[in-house]
C-alpha cells in the first residue's frame, strides 16, 4: 500500500501513523487511566482559551514585535493616529525603532531617544491572573505537578532515543501500515509525542517553568538525543513563551528570566563536567575527555541557538542595541560569568547565547582545568586546608549559592592540569589527540568572538576529517552507553593514527602556522578591523582551520596586538595553544628526520617542510 | 542520503510532502533540517493549522517557481506600494486568515511572507483616523479624554507637517 505519493506538488496525506487502531486503543487506555488529571487539563485549556478570543485569530493575537514590524511601514502621521487607538498600540507606537528611520529621513538626524523603547519587562514578576488562578487552584495540589514532572525525563528519553535510532524502521512503518509487522517500534511515538505537545501547551499556559528547565537541561547535556520533533517542540515552546510575553500585559515569564535560566543550566552542566574531570587522570585521558565534551558542547550551542532563534530575534538582539559591546573578554571573562550566575548585577549586559555559552566554558571548565599562576595567590589560603579529597557527593545541587566556592575548591585541586596533560601527551607522542585539542581551543576562540550576531546563524564547525570521523562515534558511544569514562573505547582511535597525516592537515590549512615556523619574530601588521563589527563566519570543510587562524591572527577583542602564535583573547587559552603548537611542530621535525633516516620520506611531509623552509 | 522532499505535519496532524527547497524558505525549517540531518520523519509544526499551512506552502511554491528580483540596495526604504500582484491577491483574505498568516510567517520565519502580510495590514491602517482604525480591527478605546488630549499634545508636530 503506497501512502506517500512522491509528487512534487503539495500532497495532503492521511495521518496514517496516528489514526491506526492500535494507537487509538492505547490512547484511550491512557486517557481512561488518568481521567482525573485530564479534567484538570481541560480546565487549564478552558482558561487558556478565555484569554484569547477562542479559535478565531484577532488583531489581539498579533505579538508586539510583529506590530512593530507592521508599523514600521507607516509614516509619522499614521503612527500618531495609531497611538490614539488604544493603550496597547500607544505603547508600541512609541518604540524608538519606529522613529529612528523617520527622523533620519525627515531631518537627517539621529533622534535623541525622546521616544522610549518598549519595556517588555515593565511588570516583571507580576504574573497574569491566569497564573494566579492556577497557582491557587491547581498547582498547589502536588499530584498535578508531579504527574508531568516525574514522567517528563523518562518519556522524553525513551521517545527521543527510539525515534533517533529507529528512523529507518519508522519509514518502513509508514510504507507498510497495513501490515502489523514492526508496529511495536513506532507505536510509542504517536502518543508520547502528543503528550509532549500537550505539555507544551500546559507549560505555556500555566507557567510550568520547572518542566521547561528540565527539558533545557536535557538539551544542553545531551543535545544529540533530540530529534526533529523534539527540537521543533522546543522551538515552539520558546516561541510561545516569547509570544505570550508580548501579547499579555503582564509578563508570564520575563525574557531576562529565561536568559537567567539558561545561564543557570549551562552553569550546572559545566560544573558537572568539571567535577567529572576531577576523577580523570592527567594525560591523554583528560585531553580526550575535554575534546569529546567540547564536541558535544558544540552541538549544545548549535541546538540552543536553533531553539532560541525567536528569542534572539526579538529580545537579545534588541537588548544589544543599548549596551556597549563587546565585553573585553580576557579581562572580564570569568568575573562576568560569576556575576551572571549569581545575578549580583541587575544591569548585566546580555550577550548572544553562543557567546554566553562559550564564556561559560572558558570561565568554568577551561579555567577550572588550567589555573594561571597569577590566580595562585588568590587561592593559596584555601590550598592549605584542602588536602581532603573532594568527592562527588560534595557537589551542591543549587548552583547559584555554591558556584563560587565550588569553583575555588575544584580549581585548586586541578592546577594546570591541561598544561600538564599536554606535556604527558608529548612524552607519548599523541599528536593526533593534541591536534584535535588544539582545534577545540580554536573553535572555542571563534565562538567567543561571535557575539552580537543577531541571526544566530551559528554552525558547528566541521572539524577536519580526523575530528569528524573519529570523535563523533565516540561521542555517540559515550551517550548510548551512558558511560562517562569510556576511554578504552577510544584507545583504537589514538593508536591508529599516524602523526604525519594529522600534522599535514593542520599545516595544509594553516598558512599562519607555516609563517610562524618560518619566522617567529616577524611583527605582523596590526589588524585593520573595526572592533565592534562581527561578521558571521562561514565555514566550509577545508577552510576551517584557515578561518580560525585568520581570526586568531586578529583578535577583535584585543587592542594589544601580540605577535606570538596564536593570538587568542584569553591568556590561559593562549598558553595552552602555544604549548600545543610547540609540541606539534617538534613532532613534525622529528617525523621528518626519522623519515630521512629510513629513506621513506612521505610526499606530504616533504611538501610541508619545503613550505617551512 | 539527501532527500529532495520533506514532510511537514500541521497541528491537526495532516502531513504534507514538500520539496526541500520550498520548505527551506522557512528559516525555522531550514535550521531544523540542517541540524538534525536527514530522516524521513515529518517535521511537526504545532503552531500552524493545515488550512494555513496549505496557504503558506502555496505562497512559497509560487515564489520558488517565480523568484522575484530582489533590489537589495533599496532594503532600508520601507515601501508600501511595491507589493507584487500575486502577493496582493494572495493577501485578499478575511482578517482572521490574514492574522493567522502573519503568525505562521512569524513562527516559520519566512521573511517575504511576513513582510507582505504586514504591509497589507499597514495598508489597512494608512491614512485612517484613529476611530476608523478601531472600527477596522474592532478595538476598544481605553483612553480617558484627558489621556487622549495628552497624546495629542505630544504629537502636535506630526499634524503640523500635514503629510
Amino acid at each position: 500500500m503506497e501512502i506517500f505519493l512522491k509528487s512534487p506538488s503539495i500532497t495532503s496525506l492521511p495521518p496514517t501513523i496516528y489514526t491506526s487502531d492500535f494507537l487509538l486503543a492505547e490512547e484511550d487506555q491512557e486517557e481512561s487511566h488518568d481521567d482525573f488529571q485530564d479534567e484538570d487539563y481541560d480546565m487549564v485549556m478552558t482558561i487558556g482559551r478565555s484569554l484569547s478570543t477562542n479559535d478565531i485569530v484577532t488583531v489581539f493575537d498579533i505579538p508586539k514585535e510583529v506590530w512593530i514590524h507592521i508599523l514600521s511601514f507607516l509614516n509619522e502621521k499614521d503612527l500618531f493616529h495609531v497611538s490614539l487607538v488604544d493603550s496597547f498600540l500607544y505603547n508600541i507606537s512609541q518604540d524608538n525603532f519606529l522613529w529612528k528611520p523617520l527622523y533620519i529621513k525627515k531631518w537627517n538626524v539621529i533622534p535623541i531617544p525622546h521616544k522610549q523603547r518598549i519595556i517588555i519587562e515593565s511588570q516583571k514578576h507580576k504574573r497574569g491572573f491566569l497564573n494566579d488562578y492556577i497557582n491557587n487552584n491547581l498547582l498547589n495540589q502536588s499530584f498535578y505537578i508531579h504527574r508531568i514532572y516525574n514522567s517528563k525525563l523518562n518519556v522524553i528519553g525513551k521517545f527521543l532515543y527510539q525515534d533517533n535510532n529507529n528512523s529507518n524502521q519508522d519509514n518502513n512503518n509508514n510504507n507498510s501500515m497495513g501490515t502489523n509487522t514492526n508496529i511495536g517500534v513506532a507505536t510509542n511515538i504517536g502518543p508520547i509525542w502528543k503528550s509532549l505537545y500537550r505539555e507544551r501547551r500546559m507549560i505555556v499556559n500555566e507557567g510550568g517553568i520547572e518542566e521547561f528547565f528540565q527539558l533545557l537541561s536535557t538539551l544542553i547535556s545531551y543535545p544529540l538525543e533530540f530529534n526533529r520533533k523534539a527540537m521543533m517542540t522546543m522551538y515552539t515552546l520558546v516561541f510561545q513563551l516569547c509570544i505570550v510575553n508580548y501579547k499579555m500585559k503582564n509578563c508570564v515569564f520575563p525574557p531576562s528570566e529565561l536568559y537567567g535560566m539558561l545561564v543557570e543550566i549551562v552553569h550546572n552542566h559545566l560544573m558537572k563536567l568539571l567535577h567529572e574531570a576531577q576523577s580523570i587522570p592527567d594525560g591523554k585521558e583528560l585531553i580526550l575527555f575535554y575534546t569529546i565534551h567540547w564536541q558535544n558542547y558544540l552541538h549544545s550551542i548549535k541546538r540552543i541557538n536553533i531553539v532560541f532563534r525567536y528569542f534572539h530575534r526579538d529580545w537579545i538582539s534588541k537588548q544589544g542595541e543599548d549596551v556597549s559591546r563587546p565585553i573585553n573578554l580576557h579581562v572580564k571573562g570569568s568575573s562576568w560569568w560569576k556575576k551572571l550566575v549569581t545575578l549580583s548585577d541587575p544591569n548585566l549586559p546580555v550577550a548572544h547565547l553562543t557567546t554566553m555559552m562559550s564564556r561559560g566554558w572558558v570561565a568554568i571548565l577551561f579555567s577550572g582545568l588550567q589555573k594561571s599562576e597569577n590566580d595562585e595567590d588568590l587561592f593559596s589560603a584555601f590550598n592549605k586546608d584542602s588536602n581532603v579529597t573532594k568527592t562527588k557527593d560534595d557537589m551542591d545541587i543549587s548552583p547559584r549559592l555554591s558556584s563560587v566556592t565550588a569553583d575555588q575548591q575544584s580549581i585548586e585541586k586541578q592546577m594546570n592540569r591541561l598544561t600538564k596533560s599536554i606535556q604527558l601527551c608529548q612524552r607519548n607522542s599523541d599528536s593526533t589527540l593534541i591536534s584535535n585539542f588544539l582545534l577545540s581551543v580554536f573553535q572555542l576562540q571563534e565562538y567567543l568572538i561571535l557575539s552580537g550576531d543577531e541571526s544566530a546563524n551559528v554552525n558547528v564547525l566541521t572539524a577536519p576529517m580526523m575530528a569528524n570521523r573519529d570523535l563523533s562515534p565516540t561521542i555517540n558511544n559515550h551517550h548510548r552507553h551512558n558511560n562517562n569514562r569510556n576511554i578504552n573505547l577510544n584507545q583504537n582511535y589514538i593508536n591508529n593514527h599516524s602523526v604525519d597525516n594529522d600534522i599535514q592537515i593542520i599545516l595544509e590549512n594553516n598558512p599562519f602556522l607555516q609563517q610562524n615556523i618560518l619566522n617567529s619574530v616577524t611583527i605582523m601588521p596590526r589588524p585593520q578591523r573595526l572592533v565592534t563589527q562581527h561578521q558571521p563566519i562561514l565555514h566550509s570543510n577545508n577552510m576551517v582551520l584557515n578561518n580560525i587562524l585568520n581570526y586568531t591572527n586578529r583578535c577583535p577583542f584585543c587592542n594589544i596586538f601580540n605577535n606570538n602564535p596564536p593570538v587568542l583573547c584569553d591568556e590561559k587559552m593562549n598558553r595552552v595553544a602555544k604549548k600545543c603548537y610547540t609540541f606539534l611542530i617538534s613532532t613534525l621535525h622529528q617525523e621528518k628526520s626519522n623519515s630521512k633516516v629510513n629513506g621513506t620520506a612521505s610526499h606530504t611531509i616533504d611538501t610541508n617542510m619545503s613550505l617551512v623552509r | 542520503m539527501s532527500m529532495s522532499t520533506v514532510k511537514l505535519e500541521s497541528s491537526d496532524e495532516k502531513i504534507y510532502e514538500v520539496e526541500r527547497d520550498i520548505a527551506c524558505m522557512s528559516v525555522t525549517i531550514k535550521n531544523m533540517l540542517e541540524d538534525i540531518g536527514d530522516s524521513d520523519a515529518p517535521i511537526p509544526l504545532p503552531n500552524v493549522t493545515s488550512t494555513i499551512l496549505e496557504k503558506v506552502l502555496e505562497y512559497c511554491k509560487h515564489h520558488h517557481e517565480h523568484p522575484s528580483p530582489q533590489p537589495e540596495d533599496k532594503k532600508d526604504e520601507k515601501r508600501l506600494d511595491d507589493i507584487p500582484p500575486y502577493d496582493r491577491d494572495f493577501c485578499k483574505v478575511d482578517q482572521p486568515t490574514l492574522f493567522e498568516l502573519i503568525l505562521a510567517a512569524n513562527y516559520l520565519d519566512i521573511k517575504a511572507l511576513l513582510d507582505v502580510t504586514c504591509k497589507t495590514v499597514a495598508n489597512m491602517i494608512r491614512g485612517k483616523t484613529p476611530e476608523e482604525i478601531r472600527k477596522i480591527f474592532n478595538i476598544k478605546n481605553d483612553f480617558t479624554p484627558d489621556e487622549e488630549e495628552q497624546i495629542r499634545k505630544e504629537n502636535e508636530w506630526c499634524e503640523d507637517k500635514g503629510n
